[in-house]
């Protein structure tokens, strides 16, 4: 049956007449798109009459497949509408194909993003009024685990949770585990009874050998979230590590921010350069700040010197000098592009005179 | 020899209006349009004194200015000469006959090449017709020279703009770069049609650096994105074809003239959160950058972009600056020119037969005014439904295909629906699923391998 199909570039050939385009760019290579997106509306709403094909593309569907049907969770049952954009799904028979295909592929070995993604998608899922997510103490968890976004939420939170996940997926970084981590905690909490990730020990364990803001950031949402664990890998030998280095970072940094403080600029191109390393430098700062006092409050460690000169410096930098405003040339007002047909001229062309010459 | 611009390609209704525009910017606003002149010619008029033929000769008294525009290229130099001239001897009697006085100087305006011997008969014609005036003929050649020496004309035209004409207008190493991208768009804008949100977008785009073309599907934001593109591309700017905003710091070159265009930029068929938040993270930042040489362009369906400001931090970005009124370019509401101009530029510019070419122009008003016209649709019963038409046909058919026509416009998806079901093979379905599954733009290589991945799966 398999020599039935067509390779790849001679099924693209066939294709891209009347529903495909590619477009090639020099530096991002080809890429593939519908015609018009219109095409892309129709494919899914024939798909609605289709059972099989559904069936075959839920069990397929890639991870941005499946973050695009958990999207139209919120419209299960309904037919498609002009405003839903994505595969509906049907019935407790596709949710349940659905589920079993959330399973797979987040057990599955895939990119630390798609990871991400599939749980963004999934925190658009959370019961809301007025556009907040409501607390998970305000919503009846019990039914909520019955209705869909209930049980995708669940597919996908017991999924990652599997030992599977972690020993299929060994070469994330912690940073990567960390957003992964935060979206689980958000979405825990809906979840009766709350799932538990298997190989958070593992991963802590990780932690001691990363770089101390990524590592202090996992160590407080340990503290926070799995407090047992926390207890069992924060010792008073690895704070004292982190506190060391801790303040070669705080020195590191407010070396750079005294820098900033005192340059001055040039012209305009100059003064953006400057200030963009001024921004970016702020942003890491008051996070590196965050983490420390953090870290300050539960590690029973003293604040160091080190820390109060930096939250000064922090609180009293100013960004570089915009240069003297060069008056930007003003550009000229067009006033002959926009031409204008007059009441003689929309009298002359008729459609009918228009399309004579064809 | 070819001419810089495709000039042949505007079709008459649009010469007429270029050499309009054109005329108000050399001689003076007080030209009036072709057909204003009481005697009903279709001639423009100007009465007074104007910097032409040359800033230094100027000619003063009655004007009168005509147009001869010609869609064939490819017919023989003497074939052409005969054609101007017998058009022309016609002109003059008309002239004669219609006006009580000659006016002080003549202008004849074509978009044709006029050889030296052509242009020498045109005058005898003239003065042996008791003319004793200035004449004067502008062919192809000097309108492209004028279009060089006013580009907001030329802007206004993006059309005109042929893929061999991007590489001598813009220096060789940002054609390279851009090349992809205007290959892809440049033979679309043959149809392409100006319209009031495109000049709308376009001062917007000078006063802010930032403008954001808003519509439902189909409504052609993607082509005037595209054509201010272009248009830019020809004032030489880089142009970027961005999906991300992280992109665009990576291509900024503060020393460079650079356009960035965001098509769809927060989602295409659904608001994209990532997207989404990535823009909203990075917006501010862009916008710092963006000046006279640094231009951004946002396209988004209208749902999409209002999920967006309300789902991330992009309102409070626009509710500070320049405020989403400000930036923002409603697409879709076409006049009746509008949409038959581009029913007329989509016939004109297809393989139809001479046949389905006929059952348009039969049909052109209540297509124009079709309830359900849209930009894609016209492509689509171009490109799609009427090339069907190969022969002549009967009252009988002609009648049949007219209820084809609004059929398909009521329903275009019903046609695809059909090709899908009955002409596509399990490869091809295959391999649109892929494609449906995998989201937009979607890089070759991946689409390869969920391709293979699905037909040794099923």
């Amino acid at each position: 049956m398999r020599d039935e199909y067509l390779p790849f570039e001679q099924c693209l050939d066939r294709l891209k007449h009347s529903f495909l385009r590619v477009t090639t760019h020099e530096f991002w290579g080809s890429y593939i798109d519908f015609q018009h997106p219109s095409l892309r509306d129709m494919l899914l709403i024939l798909l609605q009459n289709e059972p099989t094909v559904r069936r075959q593309y839920i069990l397929l569907a890639s991870p941005q497949g499946l973050y695009d049907i958990i999207q139209g969770i919120p419209f299960f049952g309904l037919s498609p509408t002009d405003d839903v954009h994505t595969l509906i799904i049907r019935d407790e028979e596709e949710l349940d194909l659905l589920c079993g295909r959330i399973r797979n592929v987040i057990t599955d070995t895939i990119p630390a993003n798609d990871q991400s993604q599939l749980l963004n998608s999934a925190v658009t899922l959370l019961p809301r009024k007025n556009k907040k997510i409501i607390n998970a103490a305000d919503v009846d968890l019990g039914r909520f685990l019955k209705s869909p976004s209930g049980k995708v939420i669940d597919a996908l939170l017991q999924a990652l949770a599997n030992e599977n996940t972690y020993r299929n997926n060994l070469t994330y970084k912690l940073s990567n585990w960390m957003d992964i981590l935060e979206k689980f905690y958000q979405l825990a909490p809906y979840i009766v009874p709350v799932p538990h990730l298997s190989y958070i020990t593992s991963l802590a364990l990780q932690m001691r050998e990363t770089d101390i803001l990524d590592g202090l950031r996992f160590i407080y949402l340990l503290s926070v979230n799995e407090p047992i664990v926390f207890k069992q890998v924060f010792s008073q030998k690895l704070a004292q590590q982190w506190n060391k280095s801790l303040i070669t970072k705080l020195d590191e940094y407010s070396g750079e921010g005294e820098y900033l403080d005192n340059i001055s600029t040039g012209d305009k191109y100059d003064y953006e350069e400057k200030y963009s390393a001024y921004v970016n430098w702020k942003e890491k700062a008051e996070d590196l700040l965050e983490l420390a006092t953090i870290f300050y409050s539960f590690s029973q460690i003293q604040q160091p010197d080190e820390f109060s000169a930096f939250e000064d410096l922090l609180e009293n930098i100013s960004p570089p000098q915009q240069p003297e405003e060069e008056e930007e040339e003003e550009e000229e007002e067009d006033t002959t592009y926009k031409y204008k047909t007059d009441k003689s001229d929309k009298e002359y062309w008729t459609i009918e005179r228009l399309f004579e010459d064809l | 020899m070819a001419l810089k611009y495709r000039l042949t390609t505007l079709g008459w209704y649009n010469f007429e209006i270029l050499i309009q525009t054109l005329l108000k910017a050399i001689v003076g606003p007080g030209v009036t349009s072709f057909g204003g002149s009481k005697d009903g010619g279709r001639d423009a008029t100007f009465k007074g004194e104007a910097p032409f033929p040359s800033q230094k000769t100027r000619w003063e008294g009655k004007w009168i200015f005509q147009v001869k525009y010609s869609d064939v290229e490819a017919v023989s130099e003497s074939a052409q000469s005969k054609r101007v001239l017998d058009s022309f001897r016609k002109e003059i009697n008309n002239i004669k006959q219609r006006r009580r006085s000659w006016p002080d100087n003549y202008i004849l305006i074509i978009n044709l090449i006029l050889s030296a011997t052509l242009r020498d008969k045109l005058r005898k014609e003239f003065s042996g017709a008791g003319f004793r005036g200035n004449f004067h003929t502008i062919d192809g050649r000097e309108v492209c020279e004028f279009l060089d020496i006013y580009p907001q004309v030329r802007r206004s035209f993006p059309q005109l703009i042929g893929l061999a004409d991007i590489e001598k207008i813009i220096n060789k190493d940002l054609y390279v770069r851009s090349e992809a991208f205007v290959s892809d768009l440049q033979p679309k804008l043959i149809t392409f049609v100006v319209t009031s949100q495109y000049f709308k977008a376009h001062d917007i785009l000078r006063k802010h650096h930032f403008v954001v073309l808003d519509g439902p599907p189909e409504s052609g934001k993607s082509f005037i994105g595209g054509a201010i593109t272009l248009a830019y591309a020809c004032e030489e700017f880089e142009i970027f074809y961005t999906q991300e905003p992280q992109e665009i710091f990576r291509a900024y070159n503060a020393s460079h003239k650079q356009l960035y265009f965001a098509d769809d930029a927060v989602g295409t068929i659904i608001f994209n959160p990532n997207l989404g938040d990535h823009w909203s993270r990075e917006l501010p930042g862009i916008i710092r950058k963006l000046d006279k040489n640094h231009k951004l362009i946002w396209t988004a369906r209208h749902y999409i972009l209002q999920e967006a400001i309300d789902r991330t931090k992009l309102r409070e970005y626009i509710d500070n600056f320049p405020g989403i009124h400000e930036v923002l370019v409603e697409v879709g509401d076409l006049t009746l020119l509008e949409r038959a101009l581009i029913l007329y530029n989509h016939t004109k510019h297809s393989d139809l037969s001479s046949e389905a070419k006929k059952i348009i122009k039969e049909h052109a008003l209540f297509i124009s005014e079709h309830p359900n016209f849209t930009p894609e649709r016209i492509r689509q019963l171009t490109k799609l439904v009427l090339p069907e038409i190969k022969r002549e046909l009967s009252l009988k058919e002609k009648q049949e295909w007219f209820k084809k026509i609004d059929k398909f416009l009521k329903n275009p998806s019903e046609r695809f629906y059909k090709a899908y079901r009955e002409a596509l093979g399990t490869s091809e379905r295959a391999m649109l699923i892929a494609l449906l599954d995998l989201g937009r733009s979607v890089n070759k290589d991946k689409l390869r391998s969920e391709y293979e991945r699905r037909i040794s799966t099923i």
